[in-house]
């Protein structure tokens, strides 16, 4: 158990997702078969994040959990599919939501954003329908998953942080808590 | 002890060991712990009294308490004292084992959950001290005390009786709807049992009868069951906010086979407590932004509940508008108001209620007339039904239940604005509610199972039939349509939803189907049966044409036109079910 860490909103970068990286899983693997896959003459990789999003609480401000940001590039026009697996799967879980959105550092102003909050069970193993999930065609380019606990605002994810009460001294969140731990696939022509 | 998933539910207390021993006269034994509680923040005490309690025991014991950081001092041959004595639990009462917690409170609202957490949470004795606060039994507060909205729904009104029984607050249905279920509210912790009152109004109005127990105290079900007023009630349900879930949870334990179903508000089984072999219908309603029993606590019980629960989260939704006492300080802030949040859980409920009726509901036979002219066929001649109605000739129809029922949740996904470019407003409703065809109107009618059941079965009977394999639907939204409205018919039917009055009114209906509509979230029916209704979809929404003058109908579009996006929708069988129900109210 890790000890509650203060990260202020305007401290968390986009790309905390990178920085996490360091201690989470991750994996690449060719020509998945599952039948939510692009055409075959499209490229297909399957990738994925395990890690967990956090409970933040300075004690004396806010009250709230994190929001990853994982980066990935589209290769070229294709159809990319983000999963999610943690309610049911892990212990911690979490209710997880997701955006995705163009890697351009702004989500209200662009013309693209998806997101997803319960989604299709079964597909990576979830066996909860909590767990999201996404299907769009995406032209060739960089974008960024947002990922956290439901439910939180396209300005959330931009901030990394989901604001839920004002701390209190007395604050019963257990110390230390991670408020959930997902493993995230991105599958289409796609590479982190 | 307590388990530390009971303690952090009861919110800034737990278990509250107390002050001398005027309650409990037996105060010798091996020694005393002094503890700070790291819940109730209280300088709490527990005498080891038992025979068996040995230094070394009771020393390890006083420091393994709680698996969080808090301070203890045991001390050998000690005597407990507390400040504010009001009450003892005494675990094992006369055994070898016996040890006494004394309880600390200053406010007699804890008073019930003391009583609760020793006799269901501990198993033990509870002991109150003479004239103190916990000595007359759980306040009855006054409307002054109370929420506006709890006051209120304290009410006795058409529909619902209220009345204060010794042990819990009853509301009785007095509508001709009345369910065969019955449901019994344990409050949460130091919660008084007024505040769900406007829950239980809600149940009852939808002809569930409601019990509210005065605190979270496992022994009072019994009262309840045994009511001579409730001798017509056939399954009973229970349903419990924070600890009153814990102990609730217990009782099903303790008492195998006694209820059918469990709701569970904010809370989850202790980490002893396992559900997962039961025959229980089960639903665990959550606010997403609950931080005194947060969605990660709820969704990590998910293994020690039965497989086939159900997850009801609230957006924005947190641990205290559960009910109507006002706010904790250690909750998250809502985002969503306490009436909505109410509401939701209510439905919730309900169609828990529904799933235990649909499990005792007899299985129902698949012979009988299919579809919108009321062919009526004798078993195995569905090829002459498909013939004269038309129904899956243009095509296929046969889909396995897998892929029928997927096909009813695509439905709603593609069609939430959640997932379309552009926007993401936030959606207030259960995605489960959702699922089973009622997005709108959350309480009524009740979607039973055994209408699905009628569904599968009739489906898998059509395949066989035709000799198809099982394969996605094919054809046009109108073709989806016309045998949804087919199937519809067959199994309200056959579940005896519908009255060959109710039928025979629809029969007076003429319907076609347009080729693509958009899925309507609230529509509202007014006409006469000579009209010829039609379904069309036009650039932004759903529209029925009618021959008829006086038939008028209002569908609301928002879903998805919003985003300026149109979908081939099918209507579901739910939808079909809603429309019936519309038509036959409107058919003279």
């Amino acid at each position: 158990m890790r000890a509650l860490t203060h990260v202020s909103s305007l401290s968390i970068p986009r790309t905390i997702g990178l920085w996490l990286l360091a201690s989470c899983f991750i994996s690449a693997c060719s020509n998945n078969s599952d039948s939510n896959n692009p055409p075959q003459e499209t490229p297909v990789t399957s990738l994925e994040v395990e890690q967990d999003i956090d409970w933040l609480n300075d004690g004396t401000r806010d009250v709230g959990f994190s929001i990853d940001a994982i980066p990935f590039t589209v290769q070229s026009d294709s159809t990319v599919s983000i999963d999610v697996l943690s309610a049911g799967a892990f212990n911690p879980a979490m209710d997880a939501q997701i955006y995705l959105a163009p890697d351009d550092g702004s989500i209200e102003s662009l013309d693209l954003v998806y997101t997803n909050d319960d989604g299709e069970a079964g597909s990576d193993g979830s066996t909860l329908e909590l767990d999201s999930f996404l299907s769009v065609e995406l032209p060739a380019g960089n974008y960024v998953v947002y990922i956290g606990a439901c439910c939180f605002s396209a300005q959330d994810a931009l901030n990394g942080f989901h604001r839920l009460a004002e701390s209190a001294p007395e604050a019963e969140l257990t110390p230390g808590d991670v408020n959930g731990r997902y493993r995230l696939t991105i599958t289409g022509d796609v590479e982190l | 002890m307590p388990s530390v998933v009971t303690a952090v539910l009861l919110g800034t207390w737990a278990l509250i060991p107390a002050s001398s021993f005027a309650a409990y006269p037996d105060i010798d034994g091996v020694g005393a712990c002094h503890f700070e509680n790291p819940f109730a923040r209280t300088s709490d005490c527990i005498q080891y009294t038992g025979d068996n309690w040995t230094a070394s025991t009771a020393e390890t014991d006083c420091g393994t308490l709680f698996s969080i950081p808090y301070a203890s001092e045991f001390s050998l041959g000690g005597i407990c004292s507390v400040p504010n004595h009001v009450a003892d639990c005494v675990e094992d009462l006369g055994t070898a084992d016996e040890k006494v917690s004394l309880n600390n409170a200053t406010d007699p609202a804890f008073c019930s959950s003391l009583l609760a957490i020793c006799n269901s949470v501990l198993d033990g004795d509870y002991f109150p001290v003479s004239g103190g606060i916990c000595d007359t039994g759980p306040p009855v507060p006054g409307c002054d005390d109370l929420e506006p909205e709890a006051c209120a729904a304290m009410e006795s009104n058409d529909l619902v009786e209220v009345t204060l029984e010794a042990t819990y607050i009853s509301f009785m249905p007095l509508g001709a709807n009345t369910r065969n279920t019955g449901m019994i509210i344990f409050p949460g912790g130091a919660v008084v049992p007024q505040a769900y009152a406007p829950l239980a109004q809600e149940l009852a109005q939808a002809g569930i009868y409601t019990a509210v127990l005065n605190g979270p105290d496992a022994n009072e079900v019994a009262s309840v069951i045994g009511a001579p007023g409730n001798a017509d009630i056939a399954e009973w349900a229970l349903s419990g906010h924070s600890l009153g879930g814990v102990v609730a949870v217990k009782y099903i334990l303790d008492n195998p086979g006694t209820v059918a179903g469990l709701g569970l508000l904010a809370s989850f089984p202790d980490s002893v407590d396992d559900l997962s072999s039961l025959d229980l219908k089960v639903v665990s309603i959550f606010g997403t932004n609950d931080l005194i029993a947060t969605p990660a606590e709820v969704l990590a019980a998910v293994q020690r509940l039965p497989g086939d629960t159900l997850f009801a989260k609230i957006r924005g939704g947190n641990h205290a508008q559960f009910g109507f006492y006002g706010q904790t300080p250690t909750d998250g802030e809502a985002d969503t108001s306490a009436l909505q949040q109410m509401a939701l859980t209510a439905a919730s409920l309900e169609h828990l209620v529904n799933r235990i009726e649909a499990a005792q509901a007899t299985p129902i036979e698949t012979t009988g007339r299919l579809g919108l002219n009321q062919v009526t066929v004798e078993e195995g001649a569905y090829n002459d039904f498909l013939s004269a109605s038309g129904f899956g000739q243009d095509g296929i129809p046969a889909d396995n239940i897998a892929v029928q029922r997927t096909a009813g949740r695509n439905e709603f996904v593609e069609s939430k604005p959640a997932t379309s470019a552009g926007s993401a407003p936030e959606i207030l409703i259960n995605q489960f509610v959702n699922q089973t065809g009622n997005a709108t109107q959350l309480s009524f009618p009740p979607i039973y199972d055994g209408e699905l059941q009628a569904k599968f079965l009739t489906q898998a009977l059509l395949n066989e039939e035709l000799g198809l394999e099982a394969q996605s639907p094919q054809g046009s939204c109108a073709d989806a349509n016309r045998d949804n409205h087919s199937r519809t018919l067959l199994w309200l039917e056959e579940a005896e939803l519908l009255s060959e009055d109710d039928l025979a009114k629809l029969d007076q209906w003429q319907w076609s189907y347009a080729p693509d509509v958009l899925f309507p979230t609230g529509p509202e029916f007014i006409g006469d049966p000579e009209s010829t209704v039609k379904l069309v979809m036009d650039s932004s929404q759903m529209t029925v044409s009618v021959q008829s003058p006086s038939f008028y109908a209002d569908l609301d579009p928002s879903n998805g036109a919003a985003a300026g996006r149109q979908y081939c929708k099918t209507l579901s069988y739910e939808r079909f079910y809603l429309t019936f129900l519309d038509m036959i109210q409107a058919t003279p």
